[in-house]
């Protein structure tokens, strides 16, 4: 299917998202299916492996150079990268360790992907941003998702 | 219920990263910065294998490893 044929019957921002969904809804799926065999230590083994391939390619384009980049402050902006790698695997493993202490896929899957409204606290605290009336609501019942999906 | 424990800690991790996300993106391109995601993983992972030999979770030889080894 052509890019302009595509754009007429579905915006390409919303197939993006779509696959986005798809992947990590399969995501979800495989870990749960993953953790009756491995722990979550062998599991971010596993998950570096599989990202391999996407670093390789990375690097590639990287060291062509990349456009709009500031060169002052990389230092900073490379430190909050790494730290995000090492936040973001860690959590990986909670993830899979919910999993491991029987976790349904069903549960845990959606009570983490309100992760979210975590970051909307901490950038309303760190990096000042606002909010309305109707994203307060939102994320109230975000509290409430989580209340009910464990209920 | 000790799996909802994990669970909140995952949303808590992942729901930090948002931030230091944007201040990283804020700084170097998106590139850069998955790449840079990416080198944690490589090196959180080494961290993994040194702990978890240390602390006796590491089984390389699970039953799920066992299991492909018949086949």
């Amino acid at each position: 299917m052509s890019e302009t044929s595509r754009s007429r019957r579905l915006p390409l921002w919303l197939f993006w998202s779509l696959v986005t969904i798809v992947l990590w809804g399969t995501w979800g799926l495989v870990s749960k299916i993953a953790s009756d065999g491995v722990d979550a230590y062998m599991n971010q083994l596993l998950f570096t492996v599989g990202i391999a391939p996407l670093l390789i390619f990375v690097s590639w384009k990287v060291r062509k150079g990349v456009a709009g980049e500031n060169r002052e402050g990389r230092n900073r902006g490379i430190f909050w990268a790494f730290l995000t790698g090492i936040l973001g695997g860690a959590g990986n493993m909670a993830y899979f360790e919910a999993m491991v202490k029987g976790g349904k896929a069903s549960v845990v899957t959606p009570v983490t992907a309100l992760f979210p409204m975590v970051t909307v606290l901490l950038a309303l605290i760190f990096l000042k941003e606002r909010l309305g009336r109707l994203q307060w609501i939102g994320l109230g019942l975000a509290f409430v998702a989580i209340y009910l999906l464990n209920a | 219920m000790a799996w909802l424990g994990f669970a909140i800690l995952a949303l808590v991790l992942w729901g930090i990263t948002g931030v230091t996300q944007k201040l990283s993106t804020n700084r170097i391109s998106s590139e850069r910065s998955f790449l840079w995601f990416c080198w944690a993983m490589v090196a959180l992972s080494a961290a993994v294998v040194v702990i978890a030999r240390r602390i006796g979770r590491w089984e390389p030889r699970s039953p799920y490893f066992r299991s492909l080894e018949v086949r």
